[in-house]
């Protein structure tokens, strides 16, 4: 079975990073939790905002140094299947802004 | 002359107060059709909310005790389809609640469970003792449980929302999401903490406040802004949703 965007984008940091496995797949998920996104449904957009704009922070609090260079130089070497991560149309926001559609 | 001031207030009071009502029938009918065109449950399952508990079940308990002229059976019956609605109501806004934030949490499945059979239970029981006669004569008060059940449903729909609404903001910031969305979140569970609070008060603390003259005046500016924050959640008119998505982030 083909390894999920998350998988590859926790290997990639694993690598760049040093840290522990189960300590970088907490951190990311733990990033991905705080603005509501699932592991298991994530696209490749959703990566590189994660990897832009939380995970830098994240991976310094647990003593990564340079952590913005590092998940920008990650981004381009994962690897993404065909068709993964496409149907967000059920996550809270795609539900919510339907209620108002006109 | 005071009593006449007094009738005047009272009906003022109840007029906006019952704006609640007329909100509920028009989003939820407006949820509902969305629902049933794009076949999506969510959409479904918000609008028959909306629609059995706060446009019908509340008015009809309400002409279950007030109308006098009505027999007893005809009130009564009204008192059991207005438990009968409030109770599908509730557990229809509880499944979408589960649906949309908790989809995957075993704990949340199971509270949904649990309130689905412990309203059904209620509005069953009450038919036995104290009777749905007596609820609608007000002789009797529906069952304590009921009404810390019906409270309960509505602030778990609550704070779900306002929990997920501080989620929100965090993915307008990085672009995730559309501040007219974030806001949506931030509405609904305001609407339903602020009925929540009437229910808690005018159901639990002091049911003597349901009905009379100080219950409906201060209960109508509370219903008035559950209605307006319905009303802006899901009928967004153009000039708040452009004021939304001006705003600075």
């Amino acid at each position: 079975m083909a390894a999920s965007i998350f998988d590859s984008l926790c290997e990639e940091l694993e690598r760049a990073t040093g840290l522990d496995r189960l300590v970088l797949r907490g951190t990311v998920r733990l990033a991905l939790k705080s603005v509501g996104l699932d592991a298991a449904a994530l696209t490749k957009r959703h990566v590189e905002l994660v990897a832009e704009k939380i995970l830098p922070a994240e991976l310094e609090k647990r003593g990564v140094a340079d952590a913005a260079r590092l998940c920008a130089s990650v981004l381009g070497r994962i690897a993404v299947s065909e068709g993964e991560g496409r149907d967000d149309s059920e996550s809270p926001d795609a539900i919510f802004r339907r209620l108002a559609a006109r | 002359m005071r009593r006449l001031g007094g009738r005047a207030m009272l009906a003022v009071a109840a007029l906006i107060g019952s704006s609640f009502i007329l909100v509920s029938l028009v989003v939820g009918g407006r949820l509902l059709l969305l629902g049933f065109r794009a076949k999506r449950a969510p959409e479904l399952a918000i609008g028959l909310g909306l629609f059995s508990m706060g446009g019908f079940s509340s008015p009809l308990l309400v002409v279950s005790q007030l109308a006098e002229g009505l027999g007893v059976g005809a009130r009564a019956g009204c008192a059991l389809v207005a438990a009968a609605l409030m109770a599908a109501g509730m557990t229809s806004l509880l499944w979408f609640t589960w649906r949309v934030f908790r989809p995957k949490e075993r704990w949340a499945r199971w509270l949904l469970a649990g309130f689905a059979v412990a309203f059904a239970g209620c509005v069953i029981g009450q038919a036995v003792s104290p009777g749905y006669a007596a609820i609608a004569l007000k002789q009797e008060l529906p069952w304590l449980s009921y009404r810390l059940l019906t409270s309960a449903a509505l602030a778990w729909c609550g704070v779900e929302s306002l929990h997920y609404s501080r989620i929100s903001a965090r993915r307008q910031r990085i672009g995730l999401s559309d501040p007219a969305v974030t806001n949506r979140f931030l509405l609904w569970g305001g609407s339903t903490l602020t009925c929540t609070l009437l229910t808690v008060v005018t159901g639990v603390l002091d049911p003597s406040l349901s009905g009379s003259l100080v219950g409906v005046v201060a209960a109508a500016p509370v219903a008035l802004a559950a209605s307006v924050s319905l009303w802006f959640a899901f009928l967004p008119p153009a000039f708040y949703t452009r004021w939304l998505l001006a705003r600075p982030a």
